[in-house]
């Protein structure tokens, strides 16, 4: 008795199961669903053919075989033109702190011939004063000596004003939190000093008025140009403080120049 | 479809069919449709013990034929391609309905319904009474048979198809074809006579 005759019932008794057949719309539905299956392939097919064409239009099958270096060379030049822009505004930027690189350079070779006073300082001490009156050239090399006690609210410097200064006068704002380092007692005639910071040099210009500072230039060789007022050489003691406490605050160091330079960097 | 079309296709083989279909002959392809429909449909039913899935499934498979009619090369029997069309669609679908039913039962869960009872395996009462026959019956062991069982047994023993076309649609040799079938047939047995066990103690 094989397995087919073993289990004669079963397959007799599932031959028996009665047959289920397809709806009568079965065809109306394949049908339907295939048309839909139709529509979307050709909306596909469609969708493709537009974009090819669109790419044929431009350079497809050697239509316009020009086109293609012409866009080419186009879109290179419109690169290399934006590239140069770029570049030019970059140049521009990188401009004052190349000067100022070439200033620290100079810097180095004659320490503290650069030390000069806050451009704003200088701006705001050229206050010319009606009826002050040059020094004697006498009277020039007296003071000298003594320029810490009297004469600093005067000095005029002149000489040694570089480019990166000029660029920290146009920027005077950030010359706040600078300090000028006095005039050396024993120094000879009226050296600047890098020195440690004071005090930050919150200059008022009403004291710059006031007070008639006009720093312009420190000479190397002759000592500086000193002109006294007729008041301070007249001994006036408070004005004289009140100027000297001034002059403090109008020095800066070197090192906040070189901090000042960074920030313009920046 | 016109009569006209009926009598002209009626005596052709599938295979000379599908190869006019093939050519673009869509008349051919209803030829088929209207020779296997019922067969895929009945096939399909027993296979899900849905009628509604069965059909939409037989529409499916048809419509995967209409879309991969280059595909068929006269290597096989025709009737061995699209039965194997038909039960891929099957078997996806019971994945997809195995997956459902996983997921349904955790949403339940979650919505705080508490307690959720497993549906039994035992006939209920009222599903009894709705069936009427001894059909119902073997639908249900049939259903209860595993998936490798129930292909075997349906293609062999209600499609009528030879062994040789059923290890073709399988992808497995012929001696596994009979064995798997008589594992197949024994469970269906056993699960019968449990159903009738049931109905006795019941009445």
């Amino acid at each position: 008795m094989n397995d087919e005759e073993k289990n004669n019932e079963i397959s007799d008794l599932l031959r028996s199961l009665p047959k289920v057949k397809a709806g009568e719309d079965f065809m109306q539905r394949l049908e339907m669903k295939i048309a839909d299956f139709e529509s979307g392939q050709n909306a596909v097919v469609k969708s493709n053919a537009e974009r090819e064409s669109f790419l044929d239009r431009i350079f497809g099958m050697m239509k316009n075989p020009w086109l293609v270096p012409a866009a080419g060379i186009a879109v290179a030049a419109v690169f290399v033109f934006y590239i140069f822009n770029f570049n030019k505004n970059e140049i521009r930027n990188d401009k004052d702190p190349v000067k100022i690189e070439g200033e620290k350079n100079i810097d180095r070779i004659n320490p503290g011939q650069n030390d000069m006073p806050p451009p704003d300082a200088k701006e705001n001490n050229q206050i010319s004063v009606p009826g002050a009156v040059e020094e004697p050239e006498n009277l020039k090399n007296k003071n000298r000596g003594t320029s810490s006690q009297n004469n600093e609210s005067q000095i005029k410097i002149n000489t040694g004003r570089t480019e990166s200064q000029q660029v920290i006068q146009e920027k005077p704002e950030i010359i706040d939190g600078a300090v000028m380092e006095g005039r050396d007692e024993d120094a000879d005639g009226g050296e600047m000093k890098a020195a440690p910071q004071e005090k930050t040099g919150l200059y008022k210009k009403e004291d710059a008025g006031k007070d008639k500072i006009n720093i312009e230039s420190p000479d190397r060789t002759g000592g500086p140009e000193t002109s006294v007022p007729s008041e301070l050489s007249t001994g006036d003691t408070a004005k004289k403080s009140e100027s000297d406490s001034l002059m403090k605050s109008n020095r800066i160091s070197k090192k906040n120049l070189d901090s000042l330079k960074k920030k313009i960097d920046k | 479809m016109p009569e006209k079309n009926n009598t002209e296709y009626k005596n052709i083989p599938d295979e000379e069919l599908i190869s006019r279909f093939q050519n673009d002959d869509n008349d051919a392809f209803k030829e088929i449709v209207m020779r296997y429909k019922d067969r895929i449909v009945n096939f399909l039913f027993r296979f899900t013990g849905n009628k509604e899935s069965a059909e939409d499934l037989s529409q499916d498979t048809f419509l995967k034929l209409y879309k991969n009619k280059h595909r068929y090369s006269e290597i096989a029997k025709f009737s061995t391609w699209l039965y194997t069309i038909a039960l891929n669609e099957a078997k996806s679908n019971y994945r997809k309905e195995k997956k459902l039913k996983t997921f349904s039962i955790n949403d339940y869960y979650d919505e705080g319904h508490g307690d959720y009872q497993l549906k039994s395996e035992d006939i209920l009462p009222d599903e009894e009474a709705n069936s009427g026959n001894e059909a119902f019956y073997i639908q249900r062991a049939i259903d209860s048979l595993i998936k490798k069982h129930r292909e075997v047994i349906l293609l062999r023993d209600v499609q009528e198809l030879d062994y040789a076309e059923i290890a073709k649609i399988l992808k497995v040799p012929l001696g596994t074809v009979r064995s798997r079938l008589n594992r197949a047939r024994e469970s269906l047995k056993i699960t019968l006579e449990n159903i009738h066990k049931q109905k006795k103690i019941r009445y």
